[in-house]
């Protein structure tokens, strides 16, 4: 507990709710079960949208979302970003020079601008959406890495391995990953705090396919549009955005001091 | 232990910052719009609201509706429309004459009619103007189609031009008397340019403009010398208002707080909720305004399974609750739709009222004939093993998201499911068109002539998203703007209507209504006949609320 925080705890609570969220959601996130834009009560607790819809039960349900956007963010880029950079900035010589120019290139756009570009071409989608999030954050987070390897490379025990024969593999593996991986994971867990963010923007935008799902940015869209009727719907998911980045965050500054 | 009730105590108070901000955005907005209203110079200048930025502001080459919401008071047509009876009236034309064949337009110019840099209009007016308008390098997109089989013109005299035409086109006179082929001023044509000619734009309307400064504002002046006014501009208004200033309000969040705080004196699309809460306050006044053309409706794809069949089709439709989708969605701020055409759109046949009454009852009864079954337990029909399962197209604009979100509920209980898949932008729709791969997909568009129909229904027709191909459709509705006689189009038209719904060939919801509000410090708010443009020569300031 010590370890992860309040914040951490906040993130196995969400993690465990949308695991969880059919059993514990009080009704069908997808059902007309009340009168539109009721305001937040014992039978329904953050209320019901326009369309009559649990509030709450959405929020719960938008958490599997939000969740498996970060998952697949965290994972794509912890390993496509991360090997690269790693390769890069440990070998060097052409392949640092190419991941260079290309990210150089990339980072010249903005990373919102970068996902629309990845959605145009790969069509429109939930899982399209999780993946044009998380590539975005490529470029930036493989040059953190590269920049950690070469830094790791020039240190002593590195030359120490070599002169006791280590192969360069054998000496990526066992000197520079691990040693790399703290700060990496931190900045990975940035990424992901990024991914989600932009998967929200681009479901606010009007993207991500079926209007009807659960999802926090969407719902913050809808919510919007009746705010000064009923508030309720863009609070609950502006906070639970909100909370779960700040969580997020202070997950990532909780790794990087480690 | 210390740190840790330091960390709780920093999420606590951004979770606090959260709400803050957000139950408080009401009144930081009301805050911060109240500056800009009390820098407006008070009495002679009044703020008009526009919703949507376009792309461009030209008349002659850009197509969105939202330009002549300033621009129609900035230009003259050749003819008008009565806002009320629709009837065509004089406007820079005194009097028109229609050859018996429908081929040959003559118009005979009002005299003593300056524009407002002081250029004379005359017949090498309009040609000059016709000339922009159909040059290729204009590229237009919209005048250059309203012209329909517009062939060349002949200029008679100073004031009398002949416009000939290759084919009879009835909807010409309408097009003639919309803002796109509004007449401008042929020295500013010349000394701006194609690209530059928008924010100098110059025409003989009742306001000129003064200053456009792109995705900022446009400010209009009133013309003093205007005397050529249709008949149903006011010219007696005792207090005009000198100086119109038109702000964007693209987000609809925004545009209700910036009303009341009286950053703006005049807005339109309106949220129906927000509508509702300003009809209440005794210093607004709510002004819906129904618009001709096409209601917001689902067009069926007929060529693909199972929406290829007319049965199938016929029970969506019976299974829709309308009314209902009105009740929440609306507000009941706007008519449930019943055909292609909206209730006030010339030519609009009541007929089709009769078409498909909502009944769960007939839709199940008509689906069960088909053989449609729930066989495996999943509350969904099936047939053969296929589930009933249609794919809809929804476009973020116009609430068709929370339309469609609600006909998936609706059709969910009765054993249809619906698979909505949401586009961001007309260029996502249409690709999501193109690839065939849908059932039901929202679209309309406006107009106060039903040929607006044509670009939709005709087999070979640009936005042929039904994939329809009916013989009898396509010959009425040729026929329908080969002749000017109201009688014959009529009975086209009634045709056409009856056979759309027949064959059940869309899913209309609801006739489009555009919720303007207005501050009380103004009167006398009214719109031309297309709905969408105000009658600003007629404002009138009251004083101040």
């Amino acid at each position: 507990m010590r370890r992860i925080g309040l914040p951490g705890a906040f993130l196995v609570c969400l993690a465990l709710a949308s695991l969880c969220a059919p059993l514990i959601a009080p009704y069908d996130p997808l059902a007309e079960v009340g009168q539109a834009l009721q305001a937040p009560s014992a039978r329904h607790w953050l209320g019901t949208d326009l369309i009559g819809r649990d509030v709450f039960s959405r929020i719960l349900h938008g958490a599997a979302r939000t969740l498996s956007v970060a998952l697949i963010a965290l994972c794509s880029t912890v390993l496509i970003g991360g090997a690269l950079g790693l390769c890069a900035g440990f070998f060097g010589g052409a392949l640092d020079w190419l991941l260079l120019s290309l990210s150089d290139a990339l980072l010249a756009l903005p990373s919102l601008l970068l996902a629309l570009s990845v959605l145009t071409l790969a069509g429109n989608g939930s899982l399209q959406i999780a993946l044009a999030a998380a590539l975005s954050g490529l470029p930036a987070y493989s040059r953190i890495v590269r920049a950690t390897a070469r830094s790791v490379r020039t240190q002593p025990y590195i030359e120490a391995a070599r002169a006791l024969g280590a192969g360069e593999l054998s000496v990526l593996w066992r000197h520079v990953l691990p040693n790399a991986l703290p700060s990496s994971l931190s900045a990975g867990v940035i990424a992901m705090a990024w991914a989600i963010l932009n998967a929200a923007t681009l479901h606010f935008l009007g993207f991500g396919g079926d209007p009807s799902l659960p999802e926090w940015g969407a719902m913050l869209a809808e919510g919007r549009l009746v705010f000064r009727a009923a508030p309720w719907i863009a609070f609950a998911a502006g906070a639970a955005l909100t909370l779960t980045l700040l969580a997020v965050n202070d997950l990532a500054r909780r790794l990087a001091a480690q | 232990m210390f740190r840790n009730v330091l960390r709780t105590a920093f999420l606590l108070s951004c979770a606090s910052i959260v709400f803050l901000v957000c139950a408080g955005s009401m009144f930081l907005l009301n805050v911060l719009t109240r500056p800009i209203a009390a820098a407006q110079p008070a009495a002679s200048r009044i703020v008009y609201g526009l919703t949507l930025l376009p792309s461009g502001f030209d008349p002659h080459i850009n197509a969105s509706a939202e330009l002549g919401i300033p621009l129609r008071s900035v230009y003259d047509t050749l003819v008008y429309r009565d806002p009320i009876t629709k009837a065509f009236v004089p406007g820079l034309a005194e009097r028109w004459e229609i050859s018996p064949d429908g081929l040959i337009y003559t118009f005979y110019l009002r005299r003593g009619v300056r524009f407002h840099d002081g250029e004379p209009f005359n017949a090498l007016a309009v040609a000059a103007n016709l000339d922009r308008i159909t040059a290729p390098e204009t590229r237009s997109q919209k005048a250059i189609f309203m012209l329909g089989s517009f062939e060349r013109y002949i200029v008679r005299d100073e004031y009398t031009i002949e416009l000939v035409l290759k084919a009879p086109f009835a909807p010409l006179l309408d097009s003639l008397s919309q803002v796109y082929l509004g007449i401008a001023s042929p020295k500013a044509l010349r000394e701006y340019g194609t690209d530059l000619y928008q924010l100098h734009q110059v025409g003989t309307g009742p306001y000129q403009m003064v200053e456009f400064i792109p995705g900022d504002y446009i400010l209009l002046r009133r013309n003093p010398i205007y005397r050529w006014a249709p008949p149903f501009y006011r010219m007696d208004n005792p207090a005009p208002v000198e100086e119109i200033e038109f702000r964007f309000f693209t987000d609809p969040a925004t545009r209700a707080p910036a009303l009341e705080s009286g950053a703006v004196d005049i807005i339109g699309e309106l949220a129906p909720l927000d509508a509702l809460a300003l009809a209440r306050r005794d210093d607004i006044a709510l002004l819906p305004q129904p618009i001709p053309g096409m209601p917001l409706q689902f067009l069926f794809n007929t060529a693909k399974a199972p929406t290829d069949r007319l049965e199938v089709r016929r029970a969506i439709i019976t299974a829709t609750d309308r009314v209902a989708i009105i009740d929440s969605v609306f507000q009941q701020l706007s008519p449930v739709a019943y055909g292609p055409l909206t209730a006030v759109t010339p030519f609009y046949e009541p007929q089709v009222k009769q078409y498909y009454p909502h009944s769960r009852e007939v839709a199940r009864r008509t689906l069960a004939e088909l053989g449609y079954m729930d066989n495996n337990g999943d509350k969904i029909l099936d047939l053969n093993g296929v589930p009933l399962r249609l794919i809809v197209i929804v476009p973020t604009w116009g609430y068709a998201p929370q339309v469609a979100q609600r006909l998936q509920s609706q059709w969910r209980e009765q054993g249809i499911e619906a698979e909505l898949r949401q586009v961001p932008n007309l260029a996502g729709l249409l690709a999501a068109v193109q690839s065939g791969d849908y059932h039901l997909v929202a679209f309309n568009d406006f107009g106060a002539d039903p040929s607006v129909l044509n670009n939709f229904y005709l087999s070979d027709a640009r936005n042929n998203f039904m994939r329809v191909s009916n013989a009898n459709l396509d010959q009425w509705l040729r026929q329908a703007v080969q002749t000017s006689d109201p009688a014959q189009r009529q009975n086209f038209y009634t045709g056409v209507q009856g056979l759309i719904m027949d064959q059940a060939l869309i899913l209309p919801i609801r006739d489009y209504v555009n919720l303007n509000a207005h501050r009380k410090r103004i009167s006398g708010l009214a719109f031309d006949a297309y709905g969408w443009f105000p009658l600003l020569a007629n404002l009138t300031l009251v004083g101040d609320d």
